[in-house]
């Protein structure tokens, strides 16, 4: 394959369509900036990613330490927020679930990515017959009612953190799908790539150097709504006792397993629903935030 | 609370409807077909059996007035009910109790066939009188008769395709509509032999799976009454509902595949774990308090519980449990797999065992498995689960318990693990009639199976509760287990 | 028209048939065996295995799927494993309740959503319009059975005024229905109601700085006339869109929402099915949810033109 080097670009092609990175990321902070909701919602993301990665420091008790003689203890200075149905200390519990929560997230979003982008990219780089394929594929995954399908394949696979994640991300795959698809073809269809193929540009790098700047932002903003999508699946897996496997436990694995003593211990059900809410609004908000700061171009995609 | 007195009858509303609500789906409404003992209370309503048991768990007349055994036991003789009709106008007698029980024996997918596989031949002697002559003499028998395959069916109705759907039986109330999976609608049957336990125009049977739905149902007044968990006895005295709570013969169980994890067939291993398990911090902790902690595979005062060994038999000692996993070879312990079923409870009893194990080196990872049906498959069917947490449902006659989780090639003993005396004990539980020296068998077999630590480690014996309201007379909880709802009644608003 | 419709249609059987097949290979490649939950507690290995022929679980997937399809062409979607009643007929006697649920959020979400998207935006920058947008995100972001079981709690059993659970077909009592549905209606529909606020919020606002609007307002009409007569035909097309969207998403919600409210829709019947592992019940269930959602997005489809007929597809 002939080695092509830039210069045969002017730079006035290359300026257009992709800007110097250093000016992008100056413009897309300047405007991200000026959201101050974006801007909590991105801060309260980092803390939460944080109280992740540090559970097991910031937690002040075994979050698995059981204690039967002390169940559903109200709230009080050893255990600020009470102990569970075992006699856990429900806190600690909440800070390692954080970390739970946002793994599955994390996992359902690598998944999706994972199963959507490539053969979106296909689709849309080869048309034709291939695509009409693909998205035929797709639209059949578009059809089933999200949750019925979830709650089928983990019944049927079995009821653990790793097979939801993968039910979900299957469901939620077609976004990415279509999202890489729409950008490959318009990418496709831009006279410089023509002009780089006739002189022999080779695929990958057409996607590397054309394709992906193209398609990150708008990723960037599906990935973090995906995300607070995926923790509401989540959430409502577990309720119906299709999540993680004990004694590990994330939010919506610690709300299902306590609406039972809803009446007893209404902060038990209460705490986590609000730690999902509050995250996944801050997914919703940041994602937003994103959209709105990376420019016109990314605005609106489906 | 408390016990309940009989009002004078123009005191109760013969118009009225229960409305009742009950956790557990209905598998079908053939009984022949239906597949699980928690299907009673939706399937005895409108299918009366040969024999019924009573409140303390005693065989007492159904549609058989009478039993005897005859020849050595191997022989039981029936006599029947007269003027007994199925809800489709058929007559009940002698002929219907063989269709009946031929059915049973060789319908395709009958789930009662193992329990009847004890009768080889059904000889009608006259209209109102039958001899079962059996392979081996068989003292559960009448227990038996009192389940499902002992339910007698119309045999007009046999062929019927919705069977499975709409019941013809000749039990107190008729089902005029069914929505599966949701609600039964019984309607009085007028004919019915039984009057003065038909007090009711009609029982409404609501399936609430979650307990929290029940107790919010109730609070509404939107259901009568309701079997709901001791955990929420504050919040049943909080809403003012009356309540009663009870010991039941189902009980809670760890059990374990000696035969694919040959760690568990050594009895050392078996007395560790024994050891290891906190059962009074699970009936505390996991029950607060309602439940009791047991060894032995029935509970304390029934007939065939052995006075002599105590929950203490096996006292949580985690110090003598590490010692025993020590003397077995295992210092260091190991690790396998326990399944349960997704229910919140199920899932918190198991993690509690987890954690106990935990502390003798013994590492247990939590499976736990969506539905009653592939849980069963994995523990029972394939057998391909090395241990799992369950609650054994009660069972009308401990032999039919004890033979299923203790002998050789039973169904539940996947391990297939026993012991001699356990086998010869059984052999004479199910072949001694007279009822002192049966009792004292049974003791003993209990005895044998708890010191031969065999692959059930039996954990604690539940109490139950059933809530009613103040319109809602004579229910009660029985020993078999569920309330069957017979002569339960309600007064005028 | 006609034609369109005729054409889009006869595209929606391969999707049907896609459909089908994927759930089918899905759910047949996924190991587990329905025949010892059918033969029960008392069932003996011989007894399963009976079970296993008699079912036909033996035969290639081929061989089954081929079976199941054949049946679904003649309108008959099999036999429950489990219960010897027809899979048509028990998604038949549950499906009112699902739609029943599914449509009253639909049309509560829209009911709010409307004037609360229109007045956002047409304040856009206000207080109003950075309430109605949070509590639109909040509405988004808030697991429904969450608020189901909230709801619960405060407006069934702290405030008597609804029930906490069950169900009344609208021909028995449309009063007493209205009362059922409307609690899980709210918890259902929240998600939709604010996702459809933010669409219409953004359409309207897209739509007044169109240049058709302000030659309008050039022209000296004003306020409520120009929403009425000019925007709302204009952002309807995005909304509708929404609409069709969220009937996917509330035919899967419903599962959840009819846990927590004990109604007896498909949502029951799909979670049994599954524990069953009573795979004709799963197929039919899965089969009649997409086949709704694709019929409501083919309706969308062609709603399009009547709203815009600028977008009338070719």
């Amino acid at each position: 394959m002939t080695d092509v080097s830039p210069t045969l670009f002017t730079p006035g092609e290359t300026e257009a369509d992709l800007p110097p990175p250093a000016s992008v990321l100056a413009r897309f902070l300047r405007r991200f900036r000026q959201q101050p909701a974006a801007m909590i919602a991105f801060f309260f993301l980092v803390a939460m990613v944080l109280v992740a990665l540090g559970a097991p420091l910031l937690a002040p008790k075994d979050p698995t330490a059981q204690n039967l003689r002390a169940v559903l203890q109200p709230v009080s200075g050893a255990h600020l927020l009470g102990t569970d149905e075992l006699g856990r200390d429900i806190f600690s519990r909440l800070i390692f679930a954080t970390r739970i929560s946002m793994l599955a997230a994390a996992q359902a979003v690598i998944i999706s990515v994972g199963i959507g982008v490539l053969p979106g990219a296909i689709a849309g780089y080869f048309g034709g017959i291939i695509d009409t394929v693909i998205m035929r594929i797709t639209d059949a995954i578009m059809s089933y009612p999200p949750l019925i399908l979830a709650v089928a394949i983990v019944g049927l696979l079995g009821p653990n953190l790793r097979n939801a994640m993968i039910a979900i991300g299957i469901l939620y795959a077609p976004r990415f799908l279509r999202l890489m698809r729409s950008t490959v073809m318009s990418v496709r269809e831009e006279t410089f790539i023509e002009a780089c193929r006739s002189v022999g540009c080779s695929t990958p790098r057409i996607i590397g150097r054309h394709v992906l700047p193209n398609v990150m932002s708008p990723l960037l903003v599906q990935v973090s709504l995906v995300a607070g999508f995926a923790m509401l699946a989540e959430a409502s897996l577990s309720f119906l006792g299709l999540g993680v496997q004990p004694p590990q436990a994330s939010w919506g694995s610690m709300l299902g397993r306590s609406v039972r003593f809803l009446d007893r211990a209404p902060l038990m059900v209460i705490v986590p629903g609000l730690m999902i809410a509050l995250t996944v609004l801050a997914f919703n908000i940041f994602g937003d935030g994103l959209r709105d700061s990376l420019g016109r171009e990314t605005r609106r995609v489906r | 609370m408390g016990t309940e007195t009989t009002l004078p009858t123009d005191e109760i509303d013969r118009d009225a409807v229960l409305r009742y609500a009950y956790y557990i789906a209905l598998s079908r409404f053939d009984p022949h077909r239906a597949n699980g003992s928690n299907d009673k209370p939706w399937l005895f309503p409108a299918y009366d059996r040969l024999v019924h048991v009573n409140s303390a768990g005693e065989t007492v007349p159904g549609l058989a007035e009478s039993w005897e055994f005859e020849e050595e036991g191997t022989v039981l003789l029936l006599n029947l009910r007269s003027g007994v009709v199925f809800h489709d106008g058929e007559v009940f007698n002698a002929e219907a109790v063989k269709a009946n029980i031929e059915r049973g024996q060789t319908l395709e997918g009958s789930a009662v066939r193992s329990l009847l596989a004890v009768i080889t031949d059904v000889e009608i002697v006259d209209d109102l009188t039958v001899r079962l002559k059996l392979t081996s003499p068989n003292a559960s028998l009448p227990a038996v008769l009192s389940t499902r395959a002992g339910a007698m069916i119309s045999p007009a109705a046999f062929d019927n395709e919705d069977l499975d759907v709409f019941p013809v039986g000749a039990g107190a109330y008729r089902v005029v509509e069914h929505i599966v999976d949701d609600r039964v609608i019984y309607e009085r049957f007028e004919d019915y032999w039984d009057v003065e336990n038909t007090m009711l125009a009609g029982i409404e049977m609501v399936l609430l799976v979650d307990v929290q739905t029940r107790l919010n149902a109730m609070q509404t007044g939107q259901i009568d009454a309701a079997e709901l968990e001791t955990i929420q006895i504050p919040d049943i005295e909080r809403a003012g509902l009356n309540f009663k709570v009870a010991p039941d013969v189902s009980f809670g169980l760890v059990q374990f595949n000696s035969a694919l994890r040959p760690e568990f067939a050594d009895p050392r291993v078996m007395r560790a774990i024994n050891h290891a398990i906190d059962r009074e911090a699970i009936t505390e902790g996991v029950f607060f308090g309602f439940a009791r902690p047991a060894v032995q595979p029935t509970p304390e005062g029934y007939f065939s519980n052995n006075p002599d060994y105590g929950p203490d038999y096996y006292e949580y000692n985690p110090e003598l449990a590490k010692q025993l996993l020590t003397e077995a070879g295992y210092p260091d312990g190991f690790s396998f797999e326990m399944q349960t079923t997704t229910g919140p409870s199920r899932i918190a009893t198991t993690e509690a065992i987890q954690a106990m194990l935990g502390e003798i080196g013994l590492t247990v990872s939590v499976n736990p498995i969506a539905g009653a049906g592939p849980f069963l498959d994995n523990v029972y069917g394939s057998r391909t689960a090395e241990s799992w947490m369950l609650a054994w449902g009660g069972r009308p006659d401990p032999s039919i318990t004890l033979g299923l989780l203790f002998t050789e090639g039973a169904f539940n003993n996947p391990g297939n693990r026993t012991t001699e005396r356990v086998t010869e004990l059984y052999q004479r539980s199910i072949s001694t009639f007279d009822p002192a020296e049966r009792t004292a068998v049974l003791q003993e077999l209990s005895a044998a199976i708890v010191e031969d630590a065999l692959d059930v480690v039996v954990l604690y014996f539940p109490d139950k509760v059933v809530a009613w309201n103040d319109r809602v007379q004579n229910i009660d909880l029985w020993a078999s287990g569920r309330p069957e709802l017979r002569g339960v009644s309600m007064t005028k608003e | 028209m006609i034609n369109l419709v005729i054409r889009r249609l006869l595209a929606v059987i391969p999707l049907l048939f896609l459909v089908t097949f994927l759930a089918y290979g899905m759910i047949l490649l996924i190991p587990g065996d329905p025949a010892i939950a059918i033969a029960g507690e008392n069932a003996t290995a011989e007894i399963v295995e009976e079970t296993r022929q008699r079912l036909g679980l033996n035969d290639p997937f081929l061989v089954q799927y081929g079976r199941w399809v054949t049946g679904a062409i003649q309108g008959d979607l099999g036999t429950s494993l489990f219960v010897n009643r027809s899979v048509g007929g028990a998604i038949v006697e549950r499906l009112p309740v699902t739609l029943a649920l599914t449509f009253a959020a639909l049309f509560l979400a829209t009911l709010i959503a409307i004037p609360a998207g229109i007045l956002a935006a047409l304040k856009k920058g206000t207080w109003i319009d950075r309430l109605t947008t949070v509590t639109a995100t909040m509405g988004i972001a808030m697991p429904n059975f969450w608020l189901g079981l909230l709801l619960v709690l405060g407006f069934a059993i702290a405030i008597p005024w609804f029930p906490a659970i069950g169900y009344v077909s609208f021909t028995e009592n449309p009063f007493e229905w209205a009362r059922h549905i409307f609690l899980p209606a709210i918890a259902l529909g929240a998600a939709a109601c604010a996702e459809i606020t933010r669409q219409l919020r953004s359409a309207v606002i897209d739509v007044v700085q169109q240049d058709f609007i302000r030659t309008a307002r050039a022209k000296g009409l004003r306020g409520p006339s120009i929403v009425i007569k000019h925007t709302l035909k204009n952002a309807a097309v995005p909304v509708v869109t929404v609409l069709g969207l969220q009937v996917t998403r509330l035919l899967g919600g419903a599962v959840i929402i009819e846990q927590v409210f004990a109604l007896p829709g498909i949502g029951g019947l799909a979670v049994k099915a599954v524990f069953d592992r009573d795979v004709p019940m799963i197929l039919g269930v899965i089969f009649a949810a997409s086949l709704i959602a694709v019929l409501v997005n083919l309706l969308v489809d062609l709603s399009y033109g009547w709203f815009n007929p600028k977008v009338r597809p070719k």
